[in-house]
Parts: C-alpha cells; sequence; structure tokens
C-alpha cells in the first residue's frame, strides 16, 4: 500500500518557492565546497600547552589498554610443541636448552633488545623483566610470581654463565 | 683505594683450595631468608658466586622463592639447564660482611657433592695462591 501524502496549495506553493531559491543559489556547485573566504592564517593553532599534552597522553593510554594483553612474539608449532613437553615433564635437558636459546633469540628480535641486556623471558615469549647486569635482574625478580616459568638470558651470548662469547 | 680489612690464612685440602662461606636466600617480598653453610672450593673458572647441587631448589621454594632456569657452558662445552637465584653472603670463613651482604648469583646444577666458590664472590677480596706451600691467603 502507498500513501500518498496530500499537500494543500499554499503549502505547494511555498515549498515551489524555497526549491527555486536553492536552485538559484550556489549551494548545489560543488565548486562552492572550495571556495571559501577565509584564510590559512585563520584557522586556530593548536595550543601546546600542559593541558592539551595531557589530553594527548592520556588518549595513548587509552588505545594502549584498548588491547586485551601486551602484544608478544609468533611462536612456530615446533616450539608449542616443546612447550606442551616441558608441561608434561617430557622434555629432555639438551632440547630445554635448544627451547631458551631459541625462544630469547625470538623475544631479543621482536623487543628489539640491546645487546648486552639481561632479560627474564616467560615461555610463552613475554619479557617479564630486563637489567643491565645478571645480580640485577635476579634481584628484580626474587620472590615475584608470574604466573608461568621463566627463564632469564643475557643477549647476545650463548649461555648465562661460563664460556660464552 | 679500598682499605683491607681481613686476612685469611688457610692450607690445601686434597691439594685443593676450600674455604667456608655463610649467607641466607632472601625473599624480598614476604622477607623470609633460608640460612646458607658450604665448605666451598675456590674455582676461579667460574664467573658465577656460588654452584651447589641441585636438590637444595627446594630450600629456596620453601620461602616462596621460585629460581628461575637458565643454560650454562660447563668446562667440557655443554650446555645444561640450571636454576639460578640470588643469595646473600654474609661470612667469608671468619670475616662478618656488613648486612645483609653481598648479593651473589647461585647457580643449582647436578648432584655432586662439593660446592664451588666463583669469581663472584671472590671480587670482593684478593687471593693469593701459595703453590709450593699448598696454602693460600685471602684479604677482604
Amino acid at each position: 500500500m502507498v500513501i500518498n501524502p496530500e499537500i494543500c496549495g499554499d503549502a505547494q506553493q511555498a515549498l515551489f518557492m524555497d526549491l527555486q531559491e536553492l536552485d538559484n543559489s550556489s549551494l548545489f556547485d560543488p565548486w562552492h565546497l572550495i571556495k571559501t573566504d577565509r584564510d590559512i592564517n585563520d584557522i586556530p593553532k593548536t595550543k601546546t600547552n600542559l593541558e592539551n599534552r595531557l589530553h594527548f597522553q592520556i588518549d595513548q593510554e587509552t588505545l594502549c589498554l584498548g588491547f586485551n594483553s601486551q602484544p608478544k612474539p609468533w611462536l612456530s608449532p615446533i616450539l608449542r610443541l616443546k612447550l606442551d613437553k616441558i608441561n608434561k615433564g617430557k622434555l629432555k635437558p639438551e632440547e630445554l636448552v635448544d627451547l631458551i636459546e631459541d625462544l630469547a633469540k625470538i623475544c631479543a628480535d621482536f623487543y628489539k633488545v640491546e645487546t648486552g641486556k639481561v632479560i627474564a623471558v616467560r615461555f610463552d615469549g613475554r619479557i617479564v623483566e630486563s637489567a643491565d647486569s645478571e645480580i640485577d635482574l635476579l634481584l628484580k625478580i626474587q620472590g615475584r610470581k608470574f604466573g608461568v616459568p621463566i627463564f632469564v638470558w643475557q643477549v647476545g651470548t650463548e649461555s648465562f654463565s661460563g664460556w660464552r662469547i | 683505594m679500598t682499605e683491607r680489612i681481613a686476612t685469611i690464612n688457610k692450607s690445601y685440602r686434597d691439594k685443593r683450595a676450600y674455604i667456608r662461606v655463610r649467607g641466607v636466600i632472601l625473599n624480598p617480598i614476604n622477607s623470609r631468608q633460608f640460612p646458607l653453610s658450604f665448605e666451598c672450593r675456590i674455582d676461579t673458572g667460574f664467573d658465577g658466586g656460588l654452584l651447589i647441587p641441585k636438590w637444595h631448589l627446594s630450600d629456596a621454594k620453601s620461602i616462596d622463592v621460585e629460581p628461575s632456569i637458565t643454560s650454562i657452558t660447563l668446562a667440557d662445552g655443554s650446555k645444561v639447564p640450571v636454576y639460578v637465584c640470588v643469595a646473600h653472603i654474609q661470612e667469608i670463613d671468619t670475616y662478618n660482611l656488613p648486612l645483609p651482604g653481598k648479593p651473589v648469583m647461585i647457580v643449582m646444577c647436578g648432584n655432586m657433592k662439593s660446592q664451588l666458590l666463583g669469581m663472584d664472590v671472590l671480587k670482593y677480596g684478593t687471593i693469593l695462591f701459595d703453590g709450593p706451600g699448598q696454602a693460600f691467603t685471602m684479604t677482604v
């Protein structure tokens, strides 16, 4: 069913006048959108006062909080298989050493950690703490709980202690 | 220049230099501590603080300290997974270090009976080995 609205004579005339006025004006002229009387200097500049900067920082924080969790490196299926083995307690010592080395290299590349820094990494590939020396790092993480096991590593070396390059 | 406070004179035992070390594993979160006392063999080739058997892992866990896993390279070049944490060394033989002691890295590895004292502890003093006399002097 179609409803045709009935418009009385006076209203119809008023509507016709309005449309004619609109037609005559340059409102529908696309160039009108470009033409402007305002000078570039009239555009108000953003004040970089403390208040504005604080607002900006808060916005940034909101953006960061938008993530459900911090980004972490992608781990290959082979590494994930080894991580599953750790949970089941079936990983050999040699495999564990390889896994630690591989994870440490992936994390250092992903987070762009400087060579020589000492890092504490969760076995899911996330860095939880970093320091300049082994003792500093161990003092920082002593007694803290991270939910999953962690390992410590010095970026750019072959092992944490002993003969290393 | 560092002022020397104490000099420790010791003789070799079984052709090796041994020294007694006392300290604690401290948990800064709950302020609990576990005492350690070892007759350690001096090993200048070990860059950690103390190398102790793996079964001491339960001592650290008893005060809610979870030692971290890492891998170290042994003298033969092989790499092994170990547990590491921090202990505060408070006494070297008869010399008492100011409390809470010097923080050193403890490595828990293997099942050997003897413990090793590495460069992380030895850096706090000067050691003079007298090979022909089968003795050594440590100045702290």
